[in-house]
């Protein structure tokens, strides 16, 4: 074991504690204050223990949810980084969020002429179309893709799934519109663990991939030919990649709608601290982004209480200023 | 050992490699010269087997090459690049480690012998004592050795005592990009590697790219000489640089290409 992983290690831990607290901390806070007491009592049966209902079924899967997509999203962010040897790539920047968005919208909208694929199914079905114009990129240029063909891509991505996103609405009628809106803004208020249990499979299997993905990405930082050169698979290596973000992406967007920039803010911070080695940086960042949108998603219930912003809103105000910030500090 | 026959490489119209045939022996050090654009790098990638000739193939052992697991050819040939770049901030140590990928399964994690190839690669190119520092802070030769350290500890077989095949080293322009200092430091470098493994009995094969006629004649026993893509001449330095080669295949006059011979042949 290199002394790097050795010394990480600890760091992964603490995060996947602070992954838990938050977690389990989170439910406690809000408008109406809960007992710990009186939550895990056993005396009322549970039919008629208020606070054991709030906490179990309505704040517990939201804190659950944050903790989900925030992992997924920061984790799929250090995935498509690795790939595209680019740390600002991310499932928000590059596209693959609006792609997911726009098949889950179309789901909610016209939900009741397409009942078949659900709105997993939907937002992943967009989440593998905007991955396939990202993969076509990504092969035809072998040494990684550049900042600004990065960028541009994703400002390409994102006008384009955004007028497919706006067509959908301009077909629904004013309360979905609103309905919709608010889901696009990036929004954790889930109704019970029905989402969380639609989105989990397609979550471990992502997660499985990330795994195995740890140490390609490590080589692929080389370069594809370097890589191949020392033995990666690199053509399976990038749909590993693409494939496993693209479920990742589509179960997050499943869940909480295109929550921006914790795959960038995430992963940099935590590079900061552990370095660069992939086996170290995917799980801490996967942790670090549970416990950082579960934090997210408290503020967005607590700043202009009783009003509930969606979450989006806070993590685009901390993300925005934090991606403009890394894009003129960065080596160019 | 390492046979290429009859190589030809087109990226779309354009053919960069014309029926290119070279033939490396074991414990052989061939320099690759030519002007810009003749080939020299497409034909180290195709060497390397990581691009796929439209004809021809390169047979490692008598054994074609494409057609050989990617990490057991990893384990025995190794490359380095012209630059490298690295997308994020790995350290001198965890670069030279990268080079244990093809001895490791996929969720192994580097043991005490991995450990051990690397610090002796490091040790090797006098970069040990960098080993803490990130890659990216280095200077050119210093991230120059650093690479070439990696390949090195790719090379070495301390798990696998029992291979005893000859290993193999690509170097693609590993002076292009660096000062003078740094040129005759790698250089000396790659001569120092070459001589060792053949005085430890495991003998390493060396082929490399250059633009430096100096570097090539001093240090390599045949060059191959490309241009547009062909072989205009290959064998010892002595018969292949001379006034008509490079006169012709540069395209400058016998009066300047005369003091451009490495004097040991003046």
């Amino acid at each position: 074991m290199t002394s790097t992983l050795r010394r990480g290690v600890p760091w992964v831990l603490v995060s996947a504690g602070a992954a838990v607290v938050t977690v389990a901390i989170a439910p406690f806070i809000g408008q109406t204050p809960l007992q710990f007491g009186r939550v895990f009592s056993m005396s009322p049966p549970f039919a008629d223990n208020i606070d054991a209902q709030i906490f179990f079924l309505a704040r517990l899967p939201r804190s659950l949810a944050a903790a989900i997509v925030g992992g997924t999203l920061a984790a799929a962010g250090v995935v498509f980084q690795g790939l595209l040897r680019n740390p600002l790539a991310t499932p928000y920047t590059l596209g693959i969020s609006a792609g997911a968005s726009f098949g889950a919208m179309t789901v909610i909208t016209f939900g009741s002429m397409l009942p078949v694929i659900g709105v997993t199914g939907a937002s992943l079905a967009g989440a593998i179309l905007a991955v396939m114009v990202v993969y076509a990129l990504a092969t035809a240029r072998h040494s990684g893709l550049s900042t600004t063909v990065l960028l541009l891509a994703g400002v390409t991505m994102n006008s384009f799934f955004s007028a497919l996103i706006l067509f959908v609405q301009y077909l629904s009628d004013f309360t979905e519109t609103f309905r919709a809106l608010r889901w696009l803004m990036g929004d954790l208020d889930v109704a019970g663990y029905g989402p969380i249990l639609g989105a989990l499979p397609l979550v471990l299997v992502a997660l499985g991939g990330f795994v195995w993905l740890a140490r390609p990405l490590n080589l692929l930082s080389l370069g594809a030919d370097a890589a191949a050169t020392r033995g990666v698979d690199v053509r399976r290596a990038q749909r590993v990649a693409f494939f496993s973000g693209s479920l990742a992406t589509g179960a997050a967007v499943s869940i909480g709608g295109p929550i921006g920039f914790v795959g960038i803010i995430v992963p940099h911070l935590v590079r900061l601290v552990v370095g660069a080695d992939h086996r170290l940086v995917l799980p801490a960042s996967f942790f670090f982004g549970a416990a950082f949108l579960v934090v997210c998603d408290v503020l967005s219930r607590i700043v202009m209480a009783p009003l509930e912003l969606p979450v989006g809103i806070i993590t685009a105000l901390i993300g925005g200023p934090f991606f403009l910030w890394m894009l003129i500090s960065r080596k160019p | 050992m390492l046979r290429a026959s009859d190589l030809t490489v087109a990226f779309g119209a354009q053919r960069v490699l014309d029926h290119v045939s070279i033939d490396v022996p074991q414990g052989g050090l061939v320099g690759v010269l030519g002007p810009n654009g003749s080939g020299k790098t497409t034909l180290l990638r195709v060497l390397a087997g990581t691009l796929k000739p439209q004809s021809g193939r390169v047979t490692l052992d008598e054994q074609d090459i494409s057609r050989l697991d990617r990490r057991a050819v990893a384990r025995r040939v190794a490359v380095v690049p012209q630059d490298t770049h690295l997308a994020f901030d790995y350290t001198v140590m965890e670069v030279a480690l990268m080079g244990r990928f093809p001895h490791l399964g996929s969720f192994e994690v580097e043991g005490p012998a991995d450990l051990a190839a690397a610090e002796a690669a490091l040790e090797a190119t006098g970069t040990l004592h960098l080993a803490h520092r990130t890659y990216e802070t280095l200077s050119g030769g210093e991230k120059q050795r650093v690479i070439i350290a990696s390949a090195l500890s790719q090379l070495d077989r301390r798990n696998s005592p029992d291979d005893r095949t000859s290993p193999l080293l690509l170097l693609d322009e590993p002076t292009a990009a660096l000062d003078l200092r740094y040129q005759v430091e790698v250089a000396a470098l790659v001569g120092r590697l070459h001589e060792s493994s053949s005085a430890a009995g495991m003998p390493l094969t060396v082929v490399l790219s250059t633009h430096d006629l100096h570097f090539a004649s001093s240090l390599c026993d045949t060059v191959v000489l490309l241009s547009e893509g062909r072989v205009v001449a290959q064998g010892p330095p002595v018969e292949v640089l001379t006034v008509e080669t490079l006169s012709t295949v540069y395209g400058i006059s016998r009066a300047l290409a005369a003091p451009l011979l490495p004097r040991v042949q003046a």
